[in-house]
């Protein structure tokens, strides 16, 4: 077990270095995605090498019994593998996500390292009599939730990054990869995926959380409630006004971020509470 | 003989465009001229390169002294003074000749660093070189390995990256925001030559829809007819606003004719669709206020150049890299070219041999007594394979020494060893002189006969 999490966090460590080493060249002010050579060519090998050894740490912590909805240290390492592997699915060479993975690379590394020091945190869901399978439901929504939520915002994030270069006529052209409309594309795709995930995570953990400790209890948890009904809000909001309005671009990309900020919101009260 | 590769011509690096102009050789003198190189010239082999930045000939000539004629020959062709010629031109030979070659196939040699018309123009002219049956081995083993080069040089260098010209960096512009442009739909405004040459562009870039507005329908119409767009009168202008992705505007108005008051309620009215709008007016076109409105994108003419003179300032920079790649081709041209020049010393090596074998086993086999054909056979296999297993080791150590150099031993010497070891050029001469013999002997008999 010990000896995975070291590989995987090496291999985590060495992705973020790799993809580090590009933004942080010399010409980078002037070009950032001009150096394709030296480290960086790595770095999706090293950071896929990352993710499939958390996989297995994963693994491991479930034989041991620590599986990923026994707490919620467990399940953010869970969470971050998921955002890791579909960030590797979606930026496959040429379509210029690059700048996602300098986030995502120490985003594994810290997922992992929480879930392997935390792991044996007295949890939620599984030490709960009575509201196990709700509270397990709860926990695996809430945690494709929030690994959907970080790419979604991710591409929302490079969305608006590009806009802002082409106003600024700080772009330069005819490099390949997404064009400013695709990443919009993508980033609602991800949101109309997303979306409904976050849902049903949300319906879970307040019937958990009152089936559990009744309403008292509910009422004790106002912050992470009022913070989830706020990312539903918008990333509803997004979709409806999309599909009624046409409501696209700058303003879908910065509710996106509204409702990913809000999930970290909610991870950190939890963490703070467990 | 030794044959020697060279390239020799004007560009637009040493000469002025009238005497490349006078020099060109249209599409149907190619023929004519290739012929006039190969008979009067003296070239094994050659082809002509004449586009608007050069006119360069390639070939394959006995010696350095032929490659040297051939531009007073093309001078004297086109009734120029040859000294107006050799004043403005260049000649390589041999590897400098490679080198130079791959370099214009490259697009190392262009004015504009990277263009990609090169290319299809060294093809085109080495097409033609063939049906007139210029191109022998050297030229098509050079040009093989020019195309390989430019195709490495592009894809594995940033030197192609990035427009080189306002229209280009427009386009590349619009696919940073659209993406393909086979859904958008183009608005150029004004018909003068900077809507003409963009509106080409973006028609070329495979565009849905182009539509002119102009205030002259006239002249409207007839830019739309050679952009295959369509005219729309100006007073559609802001209905046209309403449903373009990329607006060009080109117009010749002393003040702005799309400003934040006009374009306001068309955005609304986009539903948030991306605007792009190009203005390569001067004056200005459109109002730089417009930027303020969400959605809206605007280039005007010198942020076009600015891009245009980093991507070009890039593609300098990318030089280096691609004339690494150029001297890795140059190295396997050369390499080629030694082991093609021991080849004809091979054969004679290995007919030398054959001629042993054959010899020995016609006087052994008598000796042998009475032998059925297969044991006959075996002999004379016995001795091809002696023979064979004898010269296999200083064969391939001397296509070793021409083709890497490995060997330690300069290919040359071991060349003139092996024919001094085994006497090749006596027996040469010796096989020449009973050729001689017997064709006298020959021309002897037939005249007896007469």
């Amino acid at each position: 077990m010990l000896i995975l999490f070291i590989l995987a966090a090496l291999a985590y460590g060495a992705a973020t270095f790799a993809y580090g080493s590009r933004t942080v060249g010399a010409d980078a002010d002037a070009d950032p995605v001009a150096d394709d050579t030296g480290p960086f060519r790595y770095a999706r090998l090293l950071l896929a090498l990352g993710a499939a050894l958390h996989v297995f740490a994963i693994g491991a912590q479930c034989v041991h019994g620590d599986h990923p909805l026994k707490n919620i240290y467990l399940a953010n390492s869970f969470g971050t593998l998921i955002a890791v592997g579909g960030y590797l699915v979606l930026a496959r060479p040429g379509r210029g996500l690059d700048a996602l993975g300098p986030v995502l690379a120490p985003l594994g590394l810290v997922g992992l390292a929480l879930g392997v020091m935390f792991s044996d945190v007295v949890g939620t869901a599984g030490s709960v009599p009575g509201g196990k399978d709700i509270g397990s439901a709860h926990v695996a929504f809430a945690t494709a939730g929030l690994a959907g939520f970080t790419l979604a915002a991710g591409v929302a994030g490079l969305y608006l990054g590009m806009a802002r270069r082409l106003r600024r006529k700080q772009y330069r052209p005819g490099r390949g990869g997404l064009s400013l409309q695709g990443l919009d594309r993508l980033h609602h795709r991800l949101v109309l995926l997303v979306t409904p995930v976050f849902t049903l995570a949300i319906v879970t953990g307040v019937l958990w959380t009152v089936e559990v400790g009744g309403l008292e209890q509910l009422r004790g948890r106002i912050f992470e409630v009022a913070a989830a009904g706020v990312a539903w809000l918008a990333s509803v909001v997004l979709l409806v006004s999309r599909a009624i309005w046409g409501t696209r671009g700058r303003r879908s990309a910065w509710l996106t971020l509204l409702a990913f900020v809000m999930t970290i919101l909610i991870v950190v009260s939890y963490g703070v509470r467990s | 003989m030794s044959s020697e590769l060279f390239a020799v011509g004007v560009n637009h690096k040493h000469a002025p465009v009238e005497l490349r102009e006078r020099l060109a050789v249209a599409d149907d003198q190619h023929a004519s001229l290739l012929r006039a190189l190969r008979e009067q010239g003296g070239l094994h082999e050659a082809m002509i390169i004449s586009t608007c930045n050069r006119v360069e000939i390639y070939g394959v000539a006995p010696g350095a002294e032929v490659a040297r004629g051939v531009l007073e020959l093309l001078a004297s062709l086109r009734t120029l003074d040859p000294r107006l010629v050799h004043d403005h031109c260049f000649t390589r030979e041999s590897g400098d000749a490679a080198r130079h070659i791959f370099r214009v196939a490259s697009s190392l040699e262009s004015l504009v660093v990277g263009e990609p018309q090169i290319l299809g123009q060294v093809k085109g002219a080495l097409t033609r070189a063939r049906d007139s049956g210029t191109v022998g081995p050297v030229l098509d083993r050079c040009m093989s390995l020019a195309f390989k080069c430019a195709k490495r040089v592009r894809s594995e260098t940033e030197i192609a990256r990035g427009g080189a010209s306002v229209p280009s960096v427009a386009v590349d512009l619009a696919r940073s925001i659209f993406g393909e442009l086979d859904r958008c739909s183009v608005m150029v405004v004004g018909a003068g030559e900077m809507a003409e040459q963009a509106a080409l562009h973006l028609q070329a870039s495979g565009v849905s829809e182009l539509v002119v507005v102009n205030r002259s329908a006239e002249r409207g119409e007839a830019l739309a007819a050679k952009v295959e767009g369509r005219f729309e009168p100006w007073m559609r202008l802001i209905h046209q606003l309403g449903r373009a992705d990329i607006v060009v505007a080109s117009t010749a108005s002393s003040r702005p004719i799309i400003d934040r008051t006009l374009l306001k309620p068309v955005m609304r009215s986009r539903r948030h669709r991306p605007l792009f709008l190009v203005d390569i007016a001067v004056p200005r076109d459109i109002d730089g206020d417009v930027t303020r409105l969400e959605d809206v994108f605007l280039y005007n003419v010198d942020d076009l150049q600015g891009i245009v003179n980093d991507n070009l300032r890039s593609r300098r920079g990318e030089a280096d890299k691609a004339d690494a790649l150029v001297d890795e081709e140059v190295t396997a041209f050369a390499s080629w070219m030694r082991s093609r020049a021991i080849g004809p010393l091979m054969g004679k090596l290995q007919a030398h041999g054959r001629t042993l074998a054959e010899a020995e086993v016609a006087r052994a086999l008598p000796k042998l007594g009475e032998l059925s054909e297969q044991q006959q056979r075996v002999v004379a296999q016995l001795g091809r394979q002696i023979v064979q297993k004898l010269l296999h080791t200083p064969m391939a150590t001397l296509r070793k020494a021409s083709s890497e150099g490995a060997t330690g031993f300069d290919a040359a010497m071991l060349a003139e060893a092996l024919e001094v070891l085994f006497e090749l050029r006596e027996r040469e001469r010796e096989a020449e002189g009973e050729a001689e013999g017997e064709a006298e002997a020959e021309a002897d008999a037939e005249r007896r006969s007469a």
